[in-house]
């Protein structure tokens, strides 16, 4: 599991490099996330372009992460490719995540939100 | 991993074509056998939006086989058939893990009515499988699992 981190203003913008995010690397997901998360990011961006596959093990540690982070902290999705974002529609977690087109449009929205 | 083309059966059939995978109950032998497939149907001309949902769902079943057939046991063996005729897509999995049920009934998850502690982190494995398939069939074969997962294709997504 690579991740590329980036500082954009308050957020912390999380590249998952992929090109999967299955049940071979969920732990391996977690782990990652969790560090970022106890390293003082409390508004992390998932920029998930980079996933072309997401199976229901990866979706499952997608909740764990934001379970994990609590209430108090911000998880929100951007980019999200077609199939993965057919597994957030069917389990119908779309209603439960903030999801972004793009992560120019998260950011810019949330510079709004702050404003 | 083993190709295998030994299951007493003729594939020789003008209108099918079929490839067969035996792999081990491993994580990431089930993304690497994914993969094969998934670059098997994308040759044979199956438009990418059914691969994908064809990859899911396979995803999900070896996935449920490696966790509770073999309890995450890495020397079980699984052996894996997709076959693509004109209108139908299929994928046959077998195992020799513990014996499983069948799939178990449909209930619908309403994800909106948790409370945020009491997210649901999995258990929506087969809700997937039923959402993306027509058909889901299993059978006990001797001591084997067996799970059939059939998909229909529209003439346009078709076998050339």
């Amino acid at each position: 599991m690579e991740v590329e981190v980036s500082k954009i203003g308050g957020i912390t913008v999380v590249r998952l490099c992929g090109p999967r995010l299955d049940a071979a690397q969920s732990v391996r997901f977690k782990e990652a996330l969790r560090d970022i998360s106890d390293c003082g990011a409390d508004h992390i961006l998932l920029d998930m372009s980079g996933i072309q596959f997401m199976d229901s093990s990866g979706l499952g540690a997608i909740v764990t992460v934001l379970k994990q982070m609590g209430q108090a902290k911000t998880l929100e999705l951007a980019a999200l490719t077609p199939i993965v974002a057919k597994v957030f529609a069917l389990t119908r977690m779309d209603r439960i995540f903030r999801l972004h087109d793009t992560v120019d449009a998260a950011l810019s929205s949330s510079v709004k939100a702050a404003g | 991993m083993t190709s295998a083309a030994d299951t007493g059966q003729r594939v020789a059939k003008v209108y099918e074509l079929r490839l067969q995978i035996a792999i081990r109950s491993v994580q990431t032998e089930v993304s690497r056998v994914l993969g094969r497939i998934t670059d098997w149907l994308a040759k044979h001309g199956i438009n990418r939006s059914f691969v994908e949902e064809l990859e899911l769902v396979t995803a999900e079943a070896l996935n449920n086989v490696v966790e509770h057939a073999y309890l995450y046991a890495e020397d079980g063996e699984i052996r894996i058939v997709v076959s693509l005729r004109p209108g139908k897509l299929q994928v046959q999995i077998t195992d020799g893990g513990r014996k499983f049920d069948g799939p178990p009934p449909e209930k619908k998850m309403d994800v909106e009515k948790f409370s945020f502690e009491e997210l649901p982190e999995g258990g929506f494995g087969w809700n997937l499988i039923r959402s993306l398939t027509d058909e889901v069939a299993f059978e006990r074969a001797g001591e084997k699992n067996r799970l059939t997962l059939t998909r229909n294709l529209p003439e346009t997504a078709g076998v050339e």
